[in-house]
């Protein structure tokens, strides 16, 4: 039982690289309670910056693939708030920064509770759709 | 006296042979093995013995209907688990009882404590459940299906049907929060 404590506590105890972290300092230095997680040489830190939730992916040469955040639900632009509004209610909000291009994962729910992922472009494009 | 001659193996070898062997009688084996444990993690969400009881009893049914999808990618127990969330999940959705937007914007952490100046090492197990009984009870499964039942993010993101990324931002959430109630009730 101790084990619970000590992870929930403390987390990921993972430590990448000296050039990821380098990569990650230059990028995210005010940041807090970075954990790191690696997948497919795939370096993934998930922080705290400026009291919001966010995820930076580094490749393993220490270059930024893509950086989310997660944003309070009333941040939601009009176009995506449109495209959420044809399932029904929206319970959650990413923004991705892919070298610059923006890009938006919503979970919305409809009467029945059924929940959708909606996957869209900057200017509110359906990319993808499908149910969770 | 057949059940007895199986009594011994893991539960992976049991499904084998209750499929192999087309034996469903097998089943009861793990349905002991289980019932009470389904039965507590029941009652931990939804605080009701006899309703816990019903759950758990249709919990396993529905495990044995599925159990030919049962595909041994992770264990026979945490796929068990990720049934039982969420089943209580879907529970308290539909009861209205969980609305986890509303709840996150009325109960805003006051604050982000930095993890790195802390020192929790005596943090023990029993404050720890009582911290859990006052976080929302997503943000709790989300905590017990990480780190107690060591299920996947794929199958977290699945039984909560929230995105893998959802499944990160809100675990982060949820440590930040238990670790600032922890340190409001007990630390100081």
């Amino acid at each position: 039982m101790e084990t619970i404590i000590n992870l929930i506590i403390k987390g990921s105890n993972i430590m990448p690289p000296g050039h990821i972290l380098r990569s990650f300092a230059e990028r995210f230095g005010e940041s807090i309670n970075t954990e790191w997680f690696i997948e497919d040489e795939i370096y993934e830190a998930v922080f705290y910056l400026a009291e919001i939730e966010h995820i930076a992916r580094f490749n393993a040469f220490g270059e930024l693939l893509d950086t989310k955040t997660n944003l309070p639900l009333h941040l939601i632009k009009p176009p995506h708030a449109a495209e959420a509004a044809k399932v029904g209610e929206l319970m959650n909000l990413i923004e991705i920064n892919r070298n610059g291009q923006l890009f938006y994962e919503l979970i919305a729910r409809d009467k029945a509770l059924i929940r959708y992922y909606l996957y869209l472009d900057e200017a509110g494009n359906l990319l993808e759709k499908r149910k969770l | 006296m057949q059940k007895n001659n199986y009594a011994h193996l893991k539960d992976e070898e049991i499904l084998q042979k209750i499929v192999a062997e087309d034996n469903p009688v097998l089943f009861e084996i793990l349905y002991h093995r289980y019932y009470h444990k389904v039965v507590d993690k029941v009652f931990s969400f939804i605080k009701d013995r006899k309703k816990s009881e019903e759950f758990a009893n249709d919990i396993l049914s529905k495990v044995y209907e599925k159990l030919p999808s049962f595909k041994g990618n992770a264990t026979f127990s945490s796929w068990l688990y990720s049934i039982t969330y969420n089943y209580c999940i879907d529970y308290l959705r539909f009861q209205k009882k969980l609305h986890y937007p509303d709840w996150n914007r009325q109960n805003v952490i006051p604050e982000i404590i930095d993890e790195s100046e802390e020192n929790l090492a005596g943090a023990s197990y029993d404050n720890l459940l009582k911290i859990l009984e006052i976080v929302h009870p997503e943000e709790k499964a989300l905590l017990l299906m990480k780190y107690q039942d060591e299920l996947s993010l794929r199958q977290i993101a699945t039984t909560l049907r929230i995105s893998e990324d959802a499944v990160k931002m809100r675990l982060k959430r949820a440590r930040s929060r238990v670790i600032y109630y922890y340190k409001q009730r007990f630390a100081e």
